[in-house]
């Protein structure tokens, strides 16, 4: 997925970059805030740097898959928004309800530490109607 | 952990409190894919698929070396929580989705109180079994590799053959007093210092006065070794005490 990726940054990171030196992510981890990051069309953007763009779209496709494996046992298909703990960093994410639905978008979250997931859905819901 | 729960109660009275709050209308308990607690809508079939997806899920992850111990769901039809602590697995369904963190926290603390219900059992298990082997005389230590002493048979002893061993005892004394040394245990006194064969002087016969009248009388050898005995001094007064009396003869 990372060749389909579009990075937001305004200049283009070389491999060389360690990701701490994007100011957006420096601070976010800083403060515990939320990266958030935009996905549509097979694509994911982000603000954070292209690594950690990259580990966002990865959990995506890992927490969808996992979605919809437990969606199809129970006869609930359709996923509004998931929220993983992953060790002391959390995941989230929420499909923008204003979206198109034949091009459905969605709002994610990288966090550094365990939010509160009520939390982490008012930060992504908050983010949405920030468009 | 792998003990059991002390018993069912433990279980159910917890997780039914769990499924009547708030807006939970479904609760599960898994352990790997066992299916311990199911209060749930669905059909059993539904719920074993389910526990497979879920163990399936958490492989999946712990391959990957990933420590995701809380996953949450926004379907259509509910949310779906899924909390997980090793091999065991609470999936709850609720409706509101602001009550997340708190149907996580009770997920977390019954998972807690289980597994430390799991780890009193075993532990009552255990001391029930050292109390056991206490009680029956049996060392418990017994499994342990040391080395034993060198058995003593402490077998009693009917009273005939303590007789016999007490005659047994005493006989091999013997020969070995016989075959000791003759050599007495002190050393022999000197000849002239021993009153055994020490000379004595010739007993004195004691005459009687009638058969000779000059018994008393001291001899030439007495005489000269007056000088050695106290004498009476020249003007010593005679004893004014009366002469002897001479014993009367009858005849």
């Amino acid at each position: 997925m990372s060749d389909t990726q579009e990075n937001e940054n305004s200049s283009p990171p070389t491999p060389a970059d360690p990701p701490l030196q994007n100011s957006i992510m420096k601070e976010a981890l800083e403060k515990g805030r939320p990266r958030y990051f935009r996905a549509s069309r097979g694509a994911a953007r982000g603000k954070s740097g292209r690594e950690d763009t990259e580990v966002f779209a990865d959990n995506l496709m890992v927490f969808q898959e996992c979605a919809l494996l437990i969606g199809e046992r129970l006869e609930m298909n359709a996923v509004a928004h998931a929220i993983v703990y992953d060790g002391e960093t959390a995941c989230a994410f929420q499909f923008d309800q204003n979206s198109n639905p034949k091009n459905p978008e969605l709002v994610g979250a990288l966090v550094n530490r365990r939010i509160p997931m009520r939390e982490m859905l008012t930060g992504l819901r908050e983010y949405i109607n920030s468009k | 952990m792998s003990g059991e729960a002390p018993n069912r109660e433990s279980i159910d009275r917890p997780l039914a409190a769990l499924r009547g709050a708030g807006t939970v209308f479904g609760v599960l308990f898994f352990k790997g894919v066992d299916v311990v607690f199911n209060e749930t809508p669905f059909s059993a079939d539904r719920i074993v698929e389910l526990a497979q997806t879920l163990d399936d899920i958490s492989f999946y992850f712990v391959n990957e070396g990933r420590d995701i111990d809380q996953m949450s769901f926004g379907f259509d039809g509910g949310n779906m929580l899924i909390v997980s602590d090793q091999d065991y697995r609470i999936v709850v369904m609720h409706s509101l989705t602001d009550e997340v963190d708190f149907v996580a926290k009770a997920s977390r603390a019954f998972l807690i109180d289980y597994q430390m219900g799991i780890f009193a059992s075993e532990l009552n298990e255990k001391g029930s079994e050292l109390a056991q082997s206490i009680a029956s005389g049996d060392d418990p230590q017994e499994s342990l590799p040391v080395e034993e002493p060198a058995v003593i048979n402490v077998a009693p002893i009917p009273a005939a053959a303590e007789e016999e061993d007490h005659s047994a005892a005493t006989g091999p004394i013997q020969p070995i007093l016989a075959a000791a040394p003759a050599a007495p245990a002190t050393q022999p006194i000197p000849a002239p210092q021993n009153p055994s064969t020490r000379e004595r002087p010739p007993v004195r016969p004691i005459i009687e006065p009638e058969d000779n009248p000059d018994a008393n009388k001291l001899s030439e050898e007495e005489l000269a070794d007056t000088d050695k005995r106290a004498v009476l001094a020249a003007n010593q007064p005679e004893s004014t005490l009366p002469p002897p009396r001479k014993p009367k003869i009858r005849r």
